[in-house]
């Protein structure tokens, strides 16, 4: 397909519509019980929908999904679990604080897959040019056009997140600022 | 181009002519407000970043309202990571335990946020901005973003224009036509989408609504997840602030022929009372369904009803009159400036008289119950801006939302009663 950068390949695994928040993609009584403890937290994802989902990954999987993935309250625990393991997300639709969250947290995503859950199996792999938007399903042949993913967010999310993409912007930036302006003085 | 209010204020702040819903831009906001859950949070992970310094000292505001009476030792100790933070970066809109009040409401009351105003905010009831026709988006800990570089990304949210007709009727209030609205959006009456849209208010009624009632109608349809909730600034709203204003602004408005996503119409006068039901902030029901539950806990005020003219609402329905036994009623004017206006214009004393417990201005109950909380199996009426399991303490308790006069008048009679029956306190 097209750059090699923004163009990932990779298995997916298939979810439905409406995967809830803080149930089926992170039982709330986890994030009550481990707070932000990543380690603690990624063997539940998806466990109310996928028993040991985490143990079936490899990093680059890719996580399809329905419409309003990740509703509900925008709790991040989930979106660390899927950061954690490397997956990235195609869905039909999901939150925008859901998205926002997980491009902060580096999640290589795009939320506007209009009927993506018609074109995959689970366990087909899977390419998206996220640049460009092109998807094409290897198992099947499948093919689709969605969006592209805006320049700045793609970078953001390829960068691993807004954590890197601040100590970027201090590389370059610090340097340069007046010490009144930085603190630096103080 | 023609634009929303929404889009017009975001175009100015990001530099741009025109922008519309779906773009990306980078505003640079007038204001950035973080309340005392994440300043000391925000310092710690900047550093960490080894980044050391704000973008702006002098356009960062700290306000503090979560914990004004610290109740742990983690509190009090939070308490001083946040005062050393305030030291080292130089913040000068530092609002300490006592001071200022709510971070949502007092900078509109002080003149920092005008109409026209920009800001950025990491807590979602930030959306109360609007009721004074200024736009805040809410970051949430991408807060350090904004407080590293000065800017962030924001996604132009579509709006959704609703004309309000009408007049809200004797007994029934700003919070019952929000609580209304956010039922009827996610059980589907309206047929639209709501999630990331602003919801901008129109029509002859709005000359009805003033501030406080127009900040009621924000906090009340925020946790649905509304990206905003927009109010074209009247006369009086502008008056008011100019009165105020710590700087120049200029009112924004809508063009005629904006882009709505999609327009609504609703009718005040067919409103009634309305009680939210407990589990959600959009479970709201004529409150004839749930008139004569027994109440323990009541608070007023807080982020979403601690406007003063909401006091003097509470004031005019208890006095007189004495908090029935076995329930607890708490009074949490929204600023410091309310408190001391309460005193000398007799509330206080009204409060008091009725035994109501007047605690700091701040959020009271409603953040997990670290102040008045509730036990296990207890049932509170009140303006808290959600009514979650656990949101005011142990997570089997039971919370209703309702308006002021509401929760006033369950208070007097330790059921939940329609203020309607109440109907000669009310002006």
């Amino acid at each position: 397909m097209n750059n090699a950068s923004t163009c990932l390949r990779g298995r997916c695994h298939k979810f439905g519509h409406e995967m809830h928040m803080d149930t089926k993609v992170m039982p709330y009584k986890y994030i009550a019980l481990h707070g932000f403890d990543t380690e603690k937290l990624v063997p539940h994802l998806f466990e109310e929908v996928m028993e040991d989902f985490y143990k079936r990954t490899q990093p680059g999987d890719f996580i399809i999904a329905g419409r309003n993935f990740a509703f509900g309250k925008a709790h991040p625990q989930g979106l660390i679990a899927i950061a954690a393991l490397k997956l990235r997300l195609l869905c039909e639709s999901m939150p925008f604080n859901s998205f926002r969250g997980a491009i902060s947290r580096g999640i290589v995503c795009h939320r506007r897959c209009e009927g993506i859950t018609g074109l995959v199996n689970d366990g087909d792999i899977v390419e998206m040019d996220f640049s460009t938007g092109k998807f094409l399903n290897f198992t099947t042949g499948a093919t689709a056009n969605y969006a592209p993913v805006q320049g700045d967010l793609l970078d953001m999310m390829l960068l691993g997140g807004m954590k890197p993409m601040l100590e970027k912007w201090r590389d370059t930036h610090l340097k340069t600022m007046a010490p009144e302006t930085t603190g630096l003085n103080r | 181009m023609a634009m929303t209010a929404t889009e017009k204020i975001l175009a100015r702040a990001s530099g741009k002519t025109a922008v519309r819903a779906g773009d990306t831009v980078y505003p640079d906001p007038e204001l950035v407000i973080v309340h005392d859950g994440y300043v000391a949070a925000s310092k710690a992970q900047l550093d960490e970043l080894g980044i050391p310094g704000l973008f702006d000292q002098k356009r960062v505001l700290f306000a503090t309202d979560h914990a004004v009476v610290y109740t742990t030792p983690q509190l009090v100790a939070r308490g001083a990571a946040i005062r050393k933070a305030v030291r080292e970066w130089g913040v000068e809109k530092f609002f300490d335990v006592g001071q200022g009040g709510h971070g949502h409401i007092f900078p509109m009351e002080m003149g920092m946020v005008l109409p026209g105003s920009f800001l950025f905010a990491n807590d979602m009831h930030c959306t109360n901005n609007g009721a004074i026709g200024a736009v805040a988006m809410r970051t949430g800990t991408e807060i350090i973003c904004v407080l590293a570089t000065g800017t962030m990304w924001v996604e132009v949210p579509p709006t959704i224009q609703i004309t309000l007709s009408g007049r809200l009727q004797q007994g029934v209030f700003a919070r019952d036509l929000g609580y209304r609205l956010a039922r009827d959006f996610t059980n589907g009456t309206y047929g639209v989408e709501w999630d990331y849209r602003v919801l901008e208010f129109s029509g002859d009624a709005l000359d009805h609504l003033n501030l406080a009632a127009r900040v009621a109608v924000c906090n009340t349809v925020t946790e649905i997840g509304v990206a905003n909730v927009f109010f074209p600034p009247n006369r009086e709203i502008i008056a008011d602030a100019e009165k105020r204003a710590q700087r120049p602004f200029t009112p924004v408005y809508s063009d005629s022929d904006a882009n709505y996503e999609a327009k609504l119409a609703i009718d005040l006068d067919r409103l009634g009372p309305q009680v939210v039901l407990p589990g959600a902030p959009d479970q709201a029901t004529d409150i004839a369904a749930a008139v004569g539950q027994k109440v323990d806990h009541a608070f007023i005020g807080s982020c979403g009803s601690g406007m003063y003219d909401d006091l003097v609402v509470t004031a005019q329905i208890l006095k007189g009159n004495k908090v029935a036994p076995g329930t607890r009623l708490f009074i949490v004017p929204g600023t410091t400036a309310s408190s001391r206006r309460m005193v000398e214009e007799g509330l206080m004393g009204v409060f008091l008289e009725a035994g109501a417990i007047v605690l700091p201005a701040g959020c009271g109950p409603c953040t997990r119950g670290t102040m008045a909380p509730l036990t296990s199996g207890e049932v509170s009426i009140s303006t808290g801006a959600t009514n979650v399991a656990g949101r005011m303490g142990a997570k089997d308790a039971e919370i209703y939302l309702a308006s002021p006069a509401t929760v006033a008048c369950s208070a007097l009679t330790g059921r939940i009663t329609d203020p309607r029956e109440f109907a000669a306190r009310l002006n």
